[in-house]
């Protein structure tokens, strides 16, 4: 009835008119504006937090450490970043004290008038000082987790290799930039700590918080305001400003309200970590690869914060979709003096994804053979035992995807022909043609979603509508429509019939963070249980079986035909029909962290890109004119809104592939403006084709799988592997600008 | 203070603005009309684009005080109530031209400018007028959609 067409969003109009109010149109009164005292330094130690004496400060709210009633860290995997520096420094800009005022132009005016002084320290900064510093002396680094990964017999499996093929991979930081800026609006009433605010996971900000004041959970109250944009940027960073926002609020006992603008934004918050791959790969004279030896390193920053989880998946993603005999796979999160990277869209698999895609084609490269053929000689197929021992056991369509993508771009009759196109004065132009195959793990890694428990609940009240009661954020993906197709679909009532208001840690349960793919898929499901024991506790109340028409409840022996208000009436006039389900984890989904082993993810979703670029042969500007795309989802519960979270996710991969420079110098962002971090314009998209294919999943809700992160996957790698089809030349660092091409070239003499 | 008659959304409206403030915000201040969006403060982003006198401006860039009693500004707010301006808002939402929303409402704005200006335009005209407002959630694609839609091209 509603799964599968491509209903119209359901907060559409509201956003297209204005009316939508995002937190930075939130008033109220007496509200204050916030705004965060910075450390000066990468690394060392706090001196003293000088207040000008010539400035009357008796106007505006200050904390510091001190102010702080309960522990000092942010909870988020450990305990390890502080709320505001009390001593050690470990990156420039960390939060030393806050400061609140009438005015966004008080606050400003104040900051201007507070210097912070403190010792500096020799800092580590930048991917390239940590490699250099892993060579030399890898007993010198700091490592917040370190995953490995063996299979099979390395030293055989090189033995058998025809060839070897090495190279050195890297990817820069690269930043969310959601349109809306992070933003949090603090206050207290009846007792309770309100937090209202652009935020992807109210029950990671909660217990972040509580923590903070020293106070139970259940005095914080979460509330998600309308999110303009996250891609993971606000999964893990709103529990720090509003641990903020709330102590400013406290101390000033009135609601506070802290927006970042752009450049704060840009210059401090999490952003995807930077990367360096190597691999050493054995490979058959007909492309098969038979061992992979990779070192994998990120640039996790100064603190903890949710870098283990992304490596991990990171490496559980570095083998692409290639089922490979011998592998050992190293890999690190090293500590370092830059704002602590985050979440971002992939989460990891991104930077590995890249690396790996980007070899495949190195390899056909030097080996003269067709980039599509090396991939189909060594895909994973359902049977495959992937890197780290998990078998596919269903919904594997990455070989269908491959061919389709092949076919609808022509792809190996014009990778042949570009490689052979002339290079001579006259030409103004090259074109390149690359090809990237990826996928993506549905849900949390490993036992992530049996540690979770998520639990979501459905509500029949008393005017005979349905309220969807889960913690699942909209941020754009549209969740909001999406959840109420399911549920209208699952129950067989109209869709104007479902409610589904912005979660309330005080009145939704925890069915876990908007994150890892996992919406649709885990929460979908629980949702799909709760409709199921909606209708069965219906059934138990009248002792007969039911059918559901257009919102009415047909009694199938007695036939009575009742209303959706009747029924509440009957059963619980007062409070409704309540139910709450937690996710029922397969039990055969079983994996061992100590020895990185198991089976990680449930089910992947796989997607095949071709993207054609025109290289100009003076500027090296390139210029990508086509994007090809088939991804195997599953199911498509809105075909409309899934092209959209699609499309969407390559332009961001194209960014990053592209264009998306943001270099660190003395632990200071270069790029920390959108005059200066360029992303996408309308002008810089390619024509694109996309398409879904669907294999549907045993367990997902109406056989839908993860969606959210797969498309900024495989962009980047096709882009590079374009233009080492154009060029004939192997660019290994991302983003690839101009710039990166002039001096890879130079490097090699080619130039 | 400083005091200025203008006409918003249609109608003449007094209002009074500390000499710093951008039209921007005066607009989301004094005037509470919130639908206009803030995104970077440097005239990159177009989410704060409104339509001053007849053209497309960004509100960020602008002083209050510059606009001289009798300026006529069109913000989202006044958008719907105009039968071009529906028309973008529902093709927006049938072309799913709208994932977060904090974009769209200066992408309306924009492209409300585009369609009074050109009737029909062609793939590299919507481009090349809509490439001032950054759209990180949709990939444009679905925009140019929504353009052709309200076009009655599609």
């Amino acid at each position: 009835m509603y799964v599968g067409k491509s209903i119209d969003r359901v907060d559409g109009w509201d956003k297209v008119t204005g009316k939508l109010r995002f937190i930075a149109d939130y008033k109220m009164p007496d509200m204050l504006y916030g705004a965060t005292v910075r450390a000066p330094v990468a690394k060392g130690r706090l001196k003293s937090i000088v207040f000008d004496p010539k400035y009357d400060f008796s106007k505006v709210v200050i904390v510091t450490a001190k102010d702080i009633p309960g522990e000092n860290f942010v909870h988020i995997i450990k305990d390890d970043m502080p709320c505001l520096v009390s001593e050690r420094i470990n990156y420039l800009g960390e939060p030393v004290a806050l400061i609140a005022a009438k005015s966004p132009t008080q606050v400003y005016e104040a900051l201007r008038h507070i210097r912070v002084e403190a010792e500096e320290e020799p800092a580590l900064i930048g991917i390239e000082e940590i490699v250099r510093t892993y060579k030399r002396e890898p007993q010198n680094l700091t490592y917040f987790y370190e995953p490995k990964i063996i299979k099979g017999d390395l030293k055989s499996g090189f033995d058998e290799a025809s060839y070897i093929v090495e190279s050195e991979f890297y990817t820069g930081f690269q930043e969310h930039l959601y349109l809306e800026p992070q933003g949090i609006l603090a206050y207290k009433k009846e007792g309770k700590f309100f937090v209202v605010g652009s935020l992807q996971c109210p029950y990671y900000v909660r217990p972040a918080v509580a923590k903070v004041l020293g106070v139970k959970d259940e005095d914080v109250v979460v509330v998600q305001a309308p999110t303009g944009g996250a891609f993971g940027g606000k999964e893990d960073y709103p529990s720090l400003l509003a641990a903020h926002a709330v102590l400013l609020s406290k101390k000033a006992n009135k609601p506070v309200l802290m927006v970042y603008d752009r450049e704060e934004d840009i210059s401090f918050t999490t952003k995807r970590h930077p990367s360096y791959v190597y691999h050493k790969a054995g490979v058959m004279k007909d492309g098969r690869l038979v061992a992979l030896d990779s070192i994998i390193l990120f640039d996790a920053g100064a603190y903890t914060t949710l870098s283990p989880v992304v490596l991990a998946r990171g490496t559980l993603h570095s083998c692409s979709v290639y089922s490979i005999p011998n592998v050992r796979i190293v890999a690190k999160a090293v500590r370092s003096n830059v704002p602590p990277p985050g979440a971002f869209r992939g989460f990891g698999a991104p930077q590995t994804l890249f690396a790996m895609e980007a070899l495949i084609d190195t390899i056909a490269h030097r080996l003269k053979l067709n980039p599509y053929e090396v991939r189909r000689k060594n895909l994973l197929k359902v049977g495959s035992e992937m890197a780290f021992g998990q078998v596919l056991k269903e919904s594997v369509g990455i070989d269908r995807c491959l061919d389709r993508v092949v076919a609808i771009s022509d792809f190996k009759k014009k990778y042949e022909s570009y490689k052979k196109q002339g290079k001579g004065k006259d030409v103004t132009t090259l074109k390149g043609i690359g090809l990237a195959t990826v996928l993506h793990g549905g849900s949390f890694t490993g036992s992530g979603e049996m540690i979770l428990k998520s639990r979501g609940g459905l509500r029949l009240n008393k005017d005979g509508l349905v309220e969807i009661l889960i913690a699942n954020t909209e941020m754009g993906q549209g969740v909001l429509t999406v959840m109420s197709q399911i549920v209208a679909d699952r129950l067989n009532i109209p869709m104007e019939m479902v409610r589904f208001p912005l979660p309330d840690t005080s009145q939704v349960p925890n069915s876990g963070p908007t994150v890892a793919s996992r919406t649709t898929m885990i929460v979908g499901r629980i949702l799909t249980l709760c409709c199921d024991e909606l209708i069965s506790t219906i059934e138990r109340h009248y002792n007969e079986k039911i059918r559901i028409d257009k919102g009415n409840v047909y009694l199938t022996s007695s036939k009575k035909r009742l209303s959706l208000k009747d029924v509440v009436k009957d059963i619980s006039p007062e409070r409704g029909i309540y139910i709450e389900k937690e996710y029922d984890f397969p039990p055969d989904q079983v994996w061992d962290e100590e020895n990185f082993k198991g089976i990680a993810y449930p089910v992947y979703s796989w997607g095949a890109v071709v993207v054609e670029v025109e290289v100009d042969k003076f500027t090296y500007t390139v210029k990508p004119t086509k994007l090809y795309a088939v991804y195997e989802i599953g199911k498509a519960i809105n075909p409309k809104a899934a092209i959209g979270q699609l499309e969407g996710g390559m332009i961001q991969s194209l960014g990053y592939g592209l264009m998306e420079k943001c270099e660190v110098k003395n632990g200071r962002f270069f790029q920390n403006r959108l005059q200066t971090y360029i992303i996408p314009t309308a002008e810089d998209i390619p024509e694109m084709q996309t398409e879904i294919l669907e294999i549907p999943y045993s367990r997902g809700p109406y056989g839908a799988k993860g969606i959210g992160e797969l498309p900024h996957n495989g962009v980047a790698p096709a882009l590079r592997n374009a233009v080492l089809n154009a060029l004939g030349v192997e660019i290994n660092e991302i983003p690839i600008t101009p710039e990166r091409i002039v001096s890879t070239m130079k490097n090699r003499g080619l130039l | 203070m400083i005091k200025r008659r203008w006409k918003i959304n249609g109608k003449i409206t007094q209002v009074e603005f500390s000499e710093e403030m951008r039209l921007i915000d005066v607009l989301r201040g004094p005037l509470d009309l919130v639908g206009t969006k803030e995104g970077c403060g440097e005239g990159e982003c177009g989410a704060c684009s409104v339509i001053v006198d007849g053209t497309l401006k960004l509100s960020c860039l602008i002083l209050a005080a510059t606009l001289n009693d009798g300026t006529e500004i069109l913000t989202i707010e006044g958008v719907e109530s105009t039968p071009l301006g529906k028309r973008i808002q529902k093709a927006f939402i049938t072309a799913n031209a709208v994932q977060c929303g904090f974009c769209t409402p200066g992408m309306v704005m924009a492209t409300y400018y585009l369609l009074s200006k050109v009737k029909k335009p062609d793939r590299e005209t919507i481009k090349s007028m809509l490439s001032g407002n950054l759209c990180r959630c949709t990939g444009y694609k679905s925009i140019f959609e929504a353009v052709d839609i309200a076009t009655g091209r599609r």
